[in-house]
């Protein structure tokens, strides 16, 4: 004999409801179980098939529960008396919970979360990040603790020129070791600002420098009406406008035959390490978009005067049978090529690496016509190696592609933990209401059923962030250089900027819509209420009114 | 598409079909389940698992009143119709009338 009330009693506990109703509901459901057991035996089916058809009938216990609870108090089952797979009664959900907040304990999630909280694009980073207020408080601490790192730090990144001059002269006051950080200023144009005097400061400074020379011809094919309209000219027209102008070709005469060329990257990029680490800011993506920001001299300037030096004197002294002439003006191109490609930046090193080419296969007939083979031979053995060189860097762009896969999973896990996150805090803020006070809403009752889908659509977002994330978690201080910072994480955080910057520009989709689209779902969701209202209202008085 | 119209001409007229059935006489749970699928031939059947918790929600709105009677030896919750049951009965009967013929004059009506 089965114990049918004893079965549904336990299939159906905990059933909130007044004990003697309680007890009504669980008699009845074992009749009706009992009735069907019998009548299966009646029709031939074996004892156990007859159990199997009963049981059948219900073979969701919980819909059920929720069910008759609905049915005879007109409300949601509260979500702590739930036992679903996702109710806040089971032990995972909370773990979930729990270990999402746990991966928050590793560096390298932190590191994704707050680098991908925070725009990054050049304009919004110096509104967010480093806003003028933050600045104007390095600025004070720096001053406090006279501290000239930060006071350059100041100088590199304040928007407004005025007080980034003001900066930088008190960093340079504290320590004149920092007077590189003039180069901003050096490269800066009318009308925000006259760069002459800073040029002077740099030259006198750092004489050995091409750096300097090429910032101050730089500004000078910046105020030459050629600047203006060079698209329009051919190019030799364009190299002979430009030399003939002294304030171009003198500064870039002193500037190929200058011993050195130190664009201070490496300056640079340990001042703003320091900084950032000093203000907690751990962030490789930080610290590449604050290296961007760094000056560099006018490439195509500079590419134009090494070709008049090859093209148009080197090739007219060949012409003319000065051929030791035109051999020192393809060395001359081609040292300071030598000298460029030591730069730090991508950029700067393709332009050395094409003038040094460009160089080295004017020169090499020229020797090899004047007999010295062996000059030649190491020469060949040079273009051979530049070669190599060009082919390395087009097979790291290959790369790239992996960079990008790698930011658009980051970027896309990290929308999720943003969205399940917040649908977690909804989640456990009503799940405490509820605890707390039981029949608070049963809106609220229904949301936290539905939201408890939450804690562990977090943790998988979550895991699939870091996983993601995890081949470029780097502290800031692992870079030794910029360049290695631009190779290891360049192109994913290029690849996350882009992603991005869509979302957050100025006339962008979601810029335009994020108000729209707010007061939409404000809308829909006083629309939903109100139905609901209604619909129970109808629900509880019926046709009855009618 | 199909599944879903009958699921909800099922999930609108369940109502309709239990107050109707208790109409004649106050019957229990178990017997209500065995004559809709009876009387419509096999055509409709009730879930159990939804019929109680409907009759407990009619029950909730006063349109039906359960009471415990015996019967073969043991007790069996019998359900009745109240006054007000049988007003929503006719309310709904008539609606039910009104859509089914308005169904019927679309659906019966051959292309000339």
């Amino acid at each position: 004999m089965h114990d049918w009330k004893e079965l549904v009693r336990v299939r159906l506990a905990p059933l909130p409801l007044e004990s003697a109703r309680r007890a009504e509901i669980i008699e009845e459901l074992s009749q009706q179980l009992e009735d069907a057991y019998k009548e299966a035996l009646l029709g031939g089916a074996s004892e156990p098939e007859a159990v199997r058809r009963s049981l059948a009938q219900f073979n969701d216990w919980e819909g059920l529960r929720k069910d008759v609870f609905r049915a005879v108090k007109a409300e949601e089952l509260p979500v702590w008396q739930q036992r679903g797979i996702l109710s806040p009664k089971r032990p995972w959900v909370w773990a979930a919970l729990l270990l999402s907040l746990a991966l928050l304990g590793l560096f390298g999630f932190r590191q994704a979360l707050v680098t991908l909280s925070v725009p990054i694009a050049p304009d919004v980073w110096q509104d967010r990040i480093f806003s003028t207020r933050t600045l104007r408080e390095i600025e004070r601490q720096g001053i406090a603790e006279r501290d000239a790192r930060a006071l350059a730090f100041v100088a590199l990144h304040h928007p407004d020129m005025n007080e980034a001059q003001s900066a930088a002269e008190k960093a340079i006051a504290l320590d004149s070791r920092l007077t590189w950080i003039s180069a901003r200023f050096a490269s800066a144009y009318p009308p925000k600002n006259d760069p002459a005097p800073w040029i002077a400061r740099l030259k006198a400074w750092d004489p050995d420098n091409a750096f300097p020379f090429l910032l101050e011809a730089g500004a000078s094919f910046s105020k030459s009406p050629f600047s203006a309209i060079w698209p329009g000219l051919r190019l030799q027209e364009l190299r002979h406008a430009l030399v003939s102008e002294s304030g171009f070709r003198r500064p870039m005469q002193k500037a190929f035959s200058a011993p050195n060329y130190d664009s201070y990257a490496a300056q640079s990029f340990e001042l703003n390490r320091a900084v950032l680490q000093h203000q907690g800011r751990d962030r490789p993506d930080l610290l590449m978009f604050s290296l961007a920001s760094r000056p560099i001299p006018n490439l195509l300037a500079t590419k134009t005067y090494a070709e008049y030096l090859l093209n148009d004197l080197g090739e007219s002294s060949e012409k003319a049978g000065r051929t030791e002439e035109a051999v020192a003006q393809y060395q001359t191109a081609g040292q300071f090529g030598v000298r460029m490609q030591r730069a730090s930046t991508d950029i700067e090193r393709l332009i050395a690496i094409a003038i040094r080419k460009e160089s080295y296969e004017h020169l090499l007939p020229l020797l090899r016509h004047q007999g010295r083979t062996e000059e030649a031979a190491l020469l060949e053995a040079e273009l051979a190696d530049l070669e190599d060189t060009l082919v390395l860097a087009r097979e790291h762009r290959s790369e790239e592609g992996v960079a990008s896969r790698a930011a658009l999973l980051v970027w896309i896990s990290g929308i999720a933990v943003f969205l399940f996150g917040l649908a977690a805090l909804a989640w456990l803020g009503s799940v405490i209401l509820l605890r707390w006070k039981e029949n608070t809403s049963s809106l609220l009752s229904h949301f936290a059923s539905l939201a408890g889908l939450a804690p562990p659509l977090l943790l998988f977002a979550s895991l699939s962030l870091y996983a993601a994330y995890y081949p470029y978690v780097r502290h800031i201080n692992q870079f030794r250089s910029e360049g290695q910072l631009a190779r290891d994480v360049g192109p994913f955080w290029e690849r996350i900027s882009l992603l991005r910057t869509p979302l957050l520009t100025h006339g962008s989709w979601v810029n335009i819509m994020i108000w729209p689209t707010v007061w939409c779902v404000v809308v829909a969701v006083i629309g939903t209420i109100t139905l609901r209202w209604v619909a129970s209202r109808r629900e509880r008085h019926g046709f009855a009114e009618e | 598409m199909g599944t879903i119209l009958d699921r909800e001409l099922k999930k609108g007229n369940a109502e309709l079909l239990i107050l109707a059935l208790l109409e004649e006489k106050a019957r229990h749970g178990y017997e209500i389940g065995k004559l809709i699928a009876e009387r419509s031939e096999g055509v409709v059947r009730f879930h159990v698992a939804s019929l109680y918790p409907l009759l407990y929600r009619l029950e909730h709105r006063g349109w039906v009143k359960g009471e415990w009677e015996p019967l073969g030896g043991r007790r069996r919750r019998f359900y009745r119709l109240t006054a007000t049951g049988r007003k929503t009965l006719r309310t709904q009967r008539a609606r039910w009338r009104e859509f089914s013929s308005a169904m019927n004059r679309i659906v019966e009506v051959r292309c000339a």
